[in-house]
């Protein structure tokens, strides 16, 4: 019985991993594309692991420190980017201000 | 709250111990093994980072256990899960909408925190939460982009952002 | 029952991770393709425990961990340098 919950909250969270990739994929701008990906996969990860655990409840610990770890980095991570393509942005002279959904790939990378 | 009381430990000490004390845990949950060696090593190790850590920055030095702040800090975490899994079903709403018709703009939100690990915490949920991920941390002030403006108030929208996340994090942090 | 419900998880996953190798593709700029890099990182570390699970291994874990750590240092690494200016 446990089995079969674990194996539905896994299905759950690649639901989840699932609409990350859709969402990466279909965003019009980089900083809309890093917001998708982060969130929808810090829960999604976060929901295998809890699976996982309902499988091998002696396991739980370590999967603890993943979930944990995930939790504190990938909104790190994803910041530093954010930072990145802000910073590239104003370089460019794409201005301060993206008020429009529009403004996205037309600045060149570097 | 300040983060140096007239008769506490010497600064680097207090951030030392709990440092200290949280690489350990973290050592034995990752090698879930309590034979004498492993444990000794990874105690050696842990002294060393932590040591190393505690003198060269002090964000560390602004940590106090109580009762009261693991309470708080219990309460953050309840209102971060809920943000975070309100943050995602609003996603999912946009990713699988047939045309993603967003506005994306930047707005600008003050915070009250004071010490630096409980600012960085406030980052670390605002960019878990609905449409918003920080791009910069300045002083009090941080750079918020918002996924959707449409129709909405940009200083509301700051409000809103801290509204449940920050007064627990004060408690805890200062 | 249980095993079908984990194929599919799987396959749902791999489509996720056929996406964003999509937008590593085609990502116009570079912070494009690193937020997908960084997406696919996370993808990896429930694909490699969800192969833990299925194959029974604990040490597999192990493999998730550190191959999260590695790739966000990566991505910090990167990001530093994207700031700072090619």
């Amino acid at each position: 019985m446990t089995e079969l919950i674990g194996s539905i909250v896994i299905l759950i969270g690649a639901v989840f991993l699932f609409s990350a990739g859709l969402g990466m994929f279909r965003m019009p701008d980089a900083f809309t594309r890093i917001q998708a990906g982060t969130k929808a996969t810090t829960l999604g990860n976060t929901l295998v692991l809890i699976g996982i655990a309902l499988y091998f409840p002696s396991w739980s610990l370590k999967l603890l420190i993943i979930a944990y770890f995930v939790f504190m980095t990938n909104p790190i991570s994803s910041h530093a980017l954010a930072r990145a393509a802000y910073g590239l942005q104003g370089r460019c002279g794409g201005g301060v201000r993206l008020e429009t959904a529009g403004t996205p790939d037309e600045r060149s990378g570097p | 709250m300040s983060s140096r009381d007239v008769n506490a430990t010497p600064f680097a000490l207090r951030g030392f111990v709990w440092l200290w004390l949280l690489l350990v845990a973290i050592w034995l949950a990752v090698s879930s093994t309590f034979a004498v060696e492993s444990v000794l090593a990874g105690a050696l190790i842990s002294a060393a980072l932590a040591a190393f850590f505690a003198r060269r920055f002090d964000i560390w030095g602004g940590i106090r256990v109580s009762p009261g702040r693991v309470y708080h800090f219990l309460l953050y975490t309840g209102a971060f899960l809920r943000e975070l899994v309100h943050a995602n079903i609003a996603m999912m709403r946009y990713v699988y909408a047939p045309r993603i018709q967003i506005e994306p703009g930047i707005v600008t939100v003050k915070t009250r925190l004071k010490s630096p690990i409980g600012r960085l915490a406030l980052a670390n949920s605002i960019s878990l939460t609905p449409g918003s991920l920080v791009l910069d941390l300045e002083g009090d002030e941080m750079l918020v982009h918002c996924l959707d403006l449409r129709g909405a108030d940009p200083s509301e929208v700051a409000r809103g952002m801290t509204r449940g996340i920050e007064a627990p994090l004060e408690k805890t942090f200062g | 029952m249980a095993e079908t419900i984990l194929l599919a998880a799987a396959a749902l996953i791999f489509l996720g991770v056929v996406l964003g190798v999509l937008r590593l593709v085609l990502g116009p700029t570079a912070v494009d393709r690193v937020a997908a890099i960084d997406m696919l990182t996370i993808t990896s570390i429930s694909l490699i425990a969800l192969y833990a699970l299925v194959a029974g291994r604990f040490i597999y874990l192990d493999v998730a961990l550190v191959y999260g750590v590695l790739s966000f240092l990566a991505v910090l690494a990167v990001a530093r340098y994207l700031e700072r200016g090619p």
